[in-house]
């Protein structure tokens, strides 16, 4: 009996390390083994796995002067800049708009805002591929009833100068219910008797706003504007599908989409891998900066 | 409860794992032996037509299987590319298109996944055959690794009836200089163009560039599209698709597939496209209600007498280096693209003309297509074959590819401001060299 509860006393401090061993094992296999080896992958030309030379700082190096990835970064921190300019704020008004109870049917509303997001970034492609053609595209039709017909020959993915702007109001429309959501959680914990306080002593609407919500707020804007970020850095499928590629000129190219060409359609894993931990250096900085600007993670400690 | 000190989510947790492990490990069990032979195929016509000749070989070859899988395009070069790398699930037989086939041969010799078919071709006489051309695409530092599977000259696909409206006679539209003419004459902008000509991409520029004898890569890899012909040939085409320029005479949308295509050739906004044998069967698919309204006609030649067709798409055949049985599938490559009867099946299905001439006599490839009213367009393209242009391959021709296509939309932007004043010539010189160059760079990284 004694040494069946010495048993059961050992597996008990056994047990917290049991349960999550099934996680540390699959994220040292799947998470820091391939992180690791693909640092070293970034020391080397390589083509496929199985052939590899020493090149040292090459690859980074190369990638320094390299044009198609200094477009490559152009392209996505311009996509990352007007998607955050556009989104965030269309994000919260959006919010505060549906956060009204006078509103009829909000919640319906609410659904049609953030259904676009359940489609996927696929889907989208494919959809925004056919609604934005010139000439046959009902974008361009809609926008020759109103504007003019000059507008039917408006071509959307095959003008360079157009694919940005095309790209970046695509993936508003997809994520900025996404994010309103961020927003509506957050506009629900705001303290109503701070508002009602700013009220009696006669701030107006925009007062309140600026005195009261949008400091309760701050630390959600902080998140969604990381993650808005982050995720206009790892924008691939979206181009890719309704680009098919870089687009003309290069001008959908992104960070990631050159990660993906070089390593898997080139099969130099080498370069891929600086070209990976170049952007994973960059996204830690702008997330720093980004947290350190907003002053949160100051407030937070 | 008591035996299991954990409590009793844990214990779920635990029964959940052993019963899906057991149904995995049983499901595993089920799974079907390997086929004999695994065939992958990217395009949907390929399959079908192999799907119908599939049992006859069967017969043949008691006790064989062929497990013959239709993949997405993309996909399917993928998957290959990773089941190289890895060693795993490797078919045994493949094929590639002709853009992506370069991409697979890149790294040293002696590590390319696919079968070295040039002692195998030479030995049977194959190699003489087949449209020597063919094999260029396919041939990488002095071996053939894939079997071509077609030609695919280039014509125009054109519009009957618009063509007799403006009085435009096929026939004698038999040089560039003529047709630019017509096609200026033919152009309502914004309405009409008389060709399919892209100011953005690259697919009509470089039919041209093949069509004068020029490419991307020569036979030994080297980059050509900054030489002298690169340099003239975008000079010329540059003026025909520029929206400032008076010669323009084409436009482009952003696609030349599906339902695009449909309407803009159902309703005038393109007189004309280029078609290789492959698009000719798009054309009947996807616009059906130009049955009887179309016609097919050779390229314009640069001079008179000169060649009147390019070359557009292909397909190779590998058999990997993984395949355990290499003769039987070096028997099934021969019995799919080789055999003459079924190739002349083959055709009917597909539109494709296949690379073997001695097959072009059978009475398949004099059939009226109702489509195209009546015109016998297997002779047609069978007549154009023999003048197919080569295209050599390397690993970076898609690279090339992009970089033509922005040497392109620079020279385009120039001359919609410019035109053609006194710095023209040397800015495509400068900006086709410099776009060249940028592949030379990175051909020159490559230690392989």
């Amino acid at each position: 009996m004694r040494e069946s509860s010495t048993f059961f006393k050992k597996q008990q401090k056994l047990a917290p390390y049991l349960f999550v061993l099934p996680f540390v094992v699959t994220f040292c296999i799947f998470s820091a083994y391939p992180y690791l080896k693909s640092l070293t992958y970034s020391l080397y030309a390589t083509s496929g796995p199985k052939d590899a030379k020493f090149v040292g700082l090459g690859n980074y190096q190369f990638l320094w002067g390299d044009l198609d990835f200094r477009k490559a970064v152009g392209n996505t921190a311009l996509f990352a800049v007007l998607s955050v300019a556009i989104q965030l704020p269309m994000s919260l008004g959006l919010a505060l708009l549906l956060s009204q109870k006078w509103i009829k049917g909000v919640k319906l509303w609410r659904l049609a805002v953030f259904a676009p997001n359940l489609m996927g970034q696929v889907a989208v492609g494919v959809l925004f591929g056919v609604l934005l053609q010139a000439k046959f595209g009902l974008v361009n039709i809609g926008l020759a009833a109103i504007l003019g017909p000059q507008w039917l020959d408006q071509k959307w993915l095959s003008e360079p100068n157009n694919v940005l702007p095309a790209l970046v109001v695509v993936t508003a429309w997809m994520s900025i219910g996404y994010n309103m959501i961020y927003f509506l959680a957050a506009l629900q914990n705001v303290d109503q008797e701070l508002i009602e306080a700013a009220m009696v002593d006669g701030a107006n609407g925009v007062q309140r706003f600026r005195a009261v919500t949008l400091p309760a707020i701050a630390p959600v804007m902080a998140f969604v504007l990381v993650t808005m970020t982050v995720g206009s850095f790892q924008l691939y499928e979206l181009p890719r599908t309704l680009l098919g590629g870089g687009g003309p000129d290069n001008r959908g190219l992104t960070i990631i989409m050159y990660l993906f060409n070089n390593g898997l359609l080139s099969g130099d894993l080498g370069y891929a891998s600086a070209v990976g931990w170049t952007l994973a250096v960059m996204l830690a900085a702008i997330a720093a900066l980004q947290i350190w600007l907003s002053g949160t993670a100051k407030k937070d400690a | 409860m008591r035996a299991f000190p954990y409590g009793p989510a844990p214990l779920a947790i635990l029964c959940l794992a052993v019963v899906s492990g057991l149904f995995l490990a049983k499901d595993q069990a089920k799974k079907p032996k390997r086929a004999t032979l695994t065939y992958w195929t990217f395009a949907r016509p390929h399959y079908e037509a192999y799907q119908k000749a599939l049992p006859k070989f069967l017969e043949e070859h008691p006790g064989v299987s062929v497990d013959l899988q239709l993949v997405d395009g993309q996909g399917l070069n993928q998957r290959l590319r990773a089941a190289f790398q890895a060693d795993l699930d490797v078919p045994d037989m493949v094929e590639i298109e002709i853009s992506a086939a370069g991409s697979f041969f890149r790294g040293p010799k002696e590590h390319i996944g696919f079968l070295d078919i040039t002692d195998r071709l030479k030995s049977e006489g194959l190699d003489k055959k087949i449209v020597a051309s063919r094999f260029a695409p396919y041939t990488n530092r002095g071996s053939i690794f894939g079997l071509p599977h077609d030609v695919h000259p280039v014509m125009l696909a054109y519009n009957r009836e618009k063509f007799k409206a403006l009085g435009l006679d096929p026939a004698q539209l038999d040089t560039w200089e003529k047709f630019i003419e017509a096609g200026i004459r033919a152009k309502q902008p914004g309405t009409q163009y008389i060709l399919e000509m892209s100011d953005t991409g690259i697919s009509q520029l470089e039919l041209c560039l093949f069509q004068r004898d020029g490419g991307y890569f020569d036979p030994d890899g080297k980059v050509i599209f900054d030489n002298e012909t690169g340099i003239e040939t975008m000079k010329w085409y540059v003026p025909l698709v520029a929206k400032n320029s008076k010669r323009q005479i084409g436009n482009a949308l952003s696609s030349s597939f599906g339902q695009v295509m449909t309407q803009a050739l159902e309703s005038g906004y393109f007189l004309s496209v280029v078609t290789p044998d492959w698009r000719s069967k798009n054309h009947e698919k996807d616009v059906a209600k130009m049955s009887g309204k179309m016609g097919l006609m050779p390229m314009p030649a640069i001079k008179p007498g000169g060649r009147r067709t390019s070359t557009w798409g292909g397909t190779m055949l590998g058999i990997t280096k993984a395949c355990k049985n290499k003769d039987l599938a070096w028997d099934f490559a021969k019995f799919l693209y080789l055999n003459e009867k079924d190739l002349a099946e083959r055709y009917a299905d597909t539109n494709i003309l296949p690379p073997v001439p001695s097959a072009w006599s059978q009475p398949a490839f004099d059939k009226e297509y109702p489509y195209y009213a009546g015109q016998k367009i297997g002779r047609d393209y069978a007549a154009l074959a023999p003048q197919v242009p080569p295209q050599y391959a390397s690993a970076f021709v898609e690279l090339g590819k992009g970089k033509l296509g922005q040497a392109l939309i620079q020279c385009v932007e120039y001359y919609n401001k410019n035109g053609e004043d006194a710095g023209w010539d040397a800015f495509v010189r400068n900006t086709v060299k410099s776009r060249a160059d940028e592949v030379r760079k990175q051909m020159a990284r490559n230690p392989f």
